[in-house]
């Protein structure tokens, strides 16, 4: 079943990238659409990061570890000032060692 | 090694050489998925071949969270789908010039086409560079190889990474860095909240749904929002 999952995901992913290289011009997206999707990553990436600063692992809001509610901000200056992922990964992990 | 170069190839090279400080920050992720995947359950093949298979770093990590916290098939294959969407934004962003190359070349660059690959030799199709397709390829070639080894190299360094390091807070860490830089308009910052609010509060939701409710209405408060600014 995994390999199901898997394989599929595979697949739809290729499928969005191979898209509008196709050629056949019924896939071209409509501009609404293209409106919306845009917001894609920024929708699906900011969910998950809330879910694991501020959920605990039973699944209740606002009971998640305070010290990553720190460190996550913390890494947030650290994004902004460098754009790095590598330094914000660095910092953002120093902090959350530090602070638990 | 032959002391002329054609054009193409150099551009080839160049793509390789402008994605390598990119792999600073792709090896520790590579690395964080090789070790959540078996973390999460997943046999070392699992983790391993994913790399190759989905090839798409947030939508891999997101897979191996959803699966290991026992989400239906459908939800997991959905969110990664959802997640994998952007995509046909960067297909569409680059097809004027990529529709017209052969098959094989749609085909290899279609699968190459990740964030990164994308941000950085965008600009080269932007700049009508005859090559730019060669651009592509190196670049994309590099970050393929760079996820393969570091996915195998933290699947194996899985066992023996102490839990309290807490090495996958690395993965919202990453997410970070990626989406706060892009969040400068209102349209941007609502679909963060929006979706960040669903997610907060949607974890109740059956089969792990919270995920893709957050996600679709982020999207739609975005891009109501980025449209009203327009007219």
């Amino acid at each position: 079943m995994i390999w199901l999952v898997i394989i599929l995901s595979g697949l739809t992913n290729f499928a969005a990238r191979y898209s509008m290289f196709s050629g056949l011009t019924f896939l071209r997206l409509p501009t609404w659409l293209e409106a919306y999707v845009k917001f894609a990553p920024t929708a699906a990436l900011s969910a998950i990061v809330a879910a694991s600063l501020f959920v605990d692992e039973t699944g209740v809001p606002f009971e998640g570890s305070p010290s990553k509610i720190y460190a996550a901000l913390i890494a947030c200056c650290i994004a902004l000032l460098t754009r790095s992922i590598l330094f914000t990964i660095v910092v953002g992990l120093t902090a959350l060692w530090a602070l638990s | 090694m032959v002391h002329y170069m054609e054009e193409n190839w150099r551009e080839f090279w160049k793509g390789v050489l402008a994605q390598l400080p990119v792999q600073l920050g792709v090896i520790p992720f590579g690395l964080v998925f090789g070790v959540l995947g078996i973390a999460s359950g997943l046999t070392a093949t699992q983790t391993i071949l994913m790399s190759s298979i989905i090839f798409g770093g947030a939508s891999q990590v997101v897979f191996a969270q959803l699966w290991s916290s026992g989400t239906s098939p459908i939800i997991t294959g959905g969110s990664v789908a959802i997640i994998n969407m952007r995509h046909i934004i960067y297909s569409a962003n680059v097809s004027f010039y990529i529709s017209s190359l052969p098959l094989k070349w749609r085909i290899i660059l279609g699968y190459l086409l990740t964030d990164e690959a994308f941000a950085v030799s965008f600009q080269e199709f932007e700049n009508k560079n005859k090559f730019a397709h060669y651009h592509l390829l190196g670049g994309g070639l590099t970050l393929w190889v760079f996820w393969q080894i570091s996915t195998v190299i933290g699947v194996f360094l899985g066992a023996n990474i102490p839990p309290y390091l807490n090495l996958e807070f690395a993965i919202p860490l990453t997410f970070i860095a990626v989406i706060l830089p892009t969040l400068k308009s209102l349209a941007q910052i609502s679909t963060a909240v929006t979706a960040s609010i669903i997610a907060i509060f949607g974890q109740d939701l059956p089969y792990g749904l919270w995920i893709i409710v957050a996600s679709i209405s982020g999207m739609f408060v975005g891009g109501l929002i980025s449209q009203r600014k327009f007219k």
